[in-house]
């Protein structure tokens, strides 16, 4: 019970200190950041002014995603380092692709296009990226999750 | 699972993965159309989840009221929309349990009890914001934020795991102890 309730424990508190971080520094610093460095890549998809966008709000994502590489029981350190180092960048190019989406579906680019349509599920995707990338980077902890699925097939180790 | 498939990606976690992205991918597709048709469905879930906050809230403080879709208290109120309805994290939950190699009967345990579980903890974080949104308007942007984007994946993610532990490995013989 310990053992289960620790790592949502950590999560819990990770989570909360990291969201504070986001609002009191992350979210101006990042904005800053991709206002410059997404605006190449935006150009290239047609995406000239960078509006004021609910898929901005989305930006926190780096929260959820840090707490899971952090908080998994398991984890060798080079491996959680690796996939932090990694998944950031990814988690920028996921941001790029949802703000390029949003202006693209609202603009004169794609006429009569519904935007709900086209937003919706490029907002999911951004959703699970989080998820995916830690699957993707703790596939080894989440591999031992796996094996046993189908009656303890192939054995694997519970995470700690 | 075809043998191909695990002869290209050994690590069941990368297999995973990719059942999951090509879940995801068919629920993206899927669900503007879903919504497009069945929107009254979409519409009456709102209406729902505003009416249940409304009544959950008037339990806990007497001044909640309910206009359209809009739920108050006092002077303070939330708009539900489509995302307060807790359907993405259905959505994301439902194609990591299909994705999960199991069998057919965990995988609808999963669903059966996971989405309903998220949808109880989404009527818990709207609830939350009323309260912080009257008593500590400037706690709001904060606990919005948290209780939306930051915890969302957690959650999710939690419940699954909850699944894994509590179902499937708890049934599956032969598997290894549940941490």
């Amino acid at each position: 019970m310990r053992r289960t309730l620790r790592p949502l424990l950590e999560a819990t508190a990770l989570s909360l200190l990291l969201t504070a971080l986001w609002l009191a520094w992350g979210q101006g610093a990042y904005e800053s950041f991709f206002a410059e460095a997404a605006r190449p890549m935006l150009r290239a998809l047609g995406v000239d002014a960078l509006p004021d966008s609910p898929a901005r709000r989305r930006f926190v994502s780096f929260v959820p995603f840090l707490v899971l590489m952090l908080a998994t029981p398991g984890l060798a350190w080079r491996r959680r380092l690796g996939g932090i180092l990694l998944g950031i960048p990814l988690l920028f190019l996921g941001h790029v692709g949802l703000v390029a989406v949003e202006a693209l579906s609202h603009g004169a680019h794609r006429p009569g296009s519904d935007s709900f349509s086209v937003l919706l599920p490029a907002a999911l995707f951004a959703d699970a990226l989080p998820f995916a990338l830690w699957a993707l980077f703790a596939a080894d902890v989440l591999a031992g999750l796996l094996r046993g699925g189908r009656g303890g097939r192939g054995g694997g180790a519970a995470p700690r | 699972m075809p043998g191909s498939l695990r002869r290209l990606l050994p690590n069941p976690a990368h297999r995973f993965l990719a059942v999951f992205a090509l879940l995801l991918g068919l629920e993206v597709w899927l669900y503007p159309i879903a919504t497009k048709r069945w929107f009254g469905a979409v519409d009456a879930l709102t209406t729902a989840t505003a009416r249940i906050e409304h009544r959950v809230a008037g339990w806990i403080w007497a001044d909640a009221a309910l206009e359209g879709k809009q739920v108050w208290l006092g002077g303070f109120s939330v708009r539900i929309i489509e995302e307060c309805t807790g359907i993405f994290e259905a959505l994301i939950f439902a194609a990591a349990v299909l994705a999960y190699p199991t069998s057919l009967a965990r995988r609808a345990i999963g669903i059966g009890l996971g989405v309903p579980l998220l949808y109880l903890f989404n009527l818990l974080r709207i609830l939350v914001l009323l309260g912080v949104g009257r008593a500590r308007p400037e706690l709001f942007e904060f606990m919005h934020l948290y209780f939306w984007q930051a915890t969302l994946i957690l959650m999710i993610t939690s419940v699954w795991l909850l699944w894994i532990f509590a179902v499937v490995r708890r049934d599956a013989p032969n598997a290894p102890p549940a941490a």
